[in-house]
């Protein structure tokens, strides 16, 4: 399985630049335009999760990114070292209910990543909290 | 932002190709600003944006609850991937109105737009 690492600031702009890293990786495995967007998305709203809720915005922390591709899944793994997040979240994110929609303004990134992605775990490895999320492919290019 | 004004209607235009958390609050700020300024009629053309995430969908969202209740905001021209984006969130679903053209979402605001 090929690795290729990043470690950038916990800023917006570097979570953009992250992203089209991604985009730019993404065309060395079969997915449709559909599923690269989910792969992009799912890591614009993770790190984006990391910079705003694990570092409350701190933007002078780091967040890393890890792109592992094989013959029939690509897997990325953001990481922190801030606050952890609560596993109940993960497995319980969902879209408001239809009488508040208009109400709730945040809270869908997590949903989103649970829907587009094929297999997502949060995990605490050495001291950081690791968002793993895969996406199964249809073999590379 | 590109904004105009086609009778009481606000049409804005972010003209980046991303819409995410590093541009997200401009779009949310601003909307604040024009309801303060007694605007309630929007459409916002996204004919420009190719990538949006929840951010984005949050300062849309933003939007209706400055509003609250008292106008309307309408999105159009909205690429593939981004209309996909609204349906994976049913926010398509009675929440904002979608159209293929600005000029469409004028004409659905009933003539409150000429």
């Amino acid at each position: 399985m090929h690795s290729i690492s990043l470690s950038i600031p916990s800023r917006a702009e570097a979570v953009r630049w992250a992203c089209l890293a991604i985009r730019g990786l993404l065309q060395g495995v079969q997915l449709n335009d559909d599923e690269k967007y989910h792969v992009e998305l799912a890591v614009s709203e993770a790190a984006t999760n990391s910079m705003r809720h694990a570092y409350d915005g701190d933007p002078d922390q780091e967040i890393g990114l890890q792109v592992s591709i094989d013959p029939e899944r690509l897997i990325v793994e953001v990481s922190d070292t801030g606050r952890s997040l609560d596993p109940c979240l993960l497995k319980c994110a969902c879209l408001p209910p239809e009488a508040g929609v208009r109400e709730d303004t945040g809270g869908r990134g997590l949903y989103l990543i649970r829907e587009v992605m094929d297999d997502v775990r949060a995990e605490r490895v050495d001291g950081r909290n690791v968002l793993r999320m895969t996406k199964n492919h249809k073999g590379l290019k | 932002m590109e904004e105009r004004m086609v009778g009481k209607t606000m049409i804005l235009r972010p003209v980046e190709e991303r819409l995410d958390a590093a541009n997200s609050g401009l779009l949310k700020s601003r909307f604040v600003d024009l309801v303060n300024d007694g605007h309630r009629s929007f459409v916002i053309d996204l004919s420009a944006v190719d990538f949006m995430d929840s951010t984005g969908l949050a300062a849309l969202m933003s939007g209706l609850k400055t509003l609250g209740g008292d106008g309307e905001i309408l999105l159009a021209s909205l690429s593939v991937k981004v209309r996909k984006l609204f349906a994976l969130t049913r926010l398509d679903q009675g929440v904002f109105r979608i159209f293929a053209s600005t000029e469409e979402a004028l004409a659905a605001l009933g003539g409150k737009g000429s």
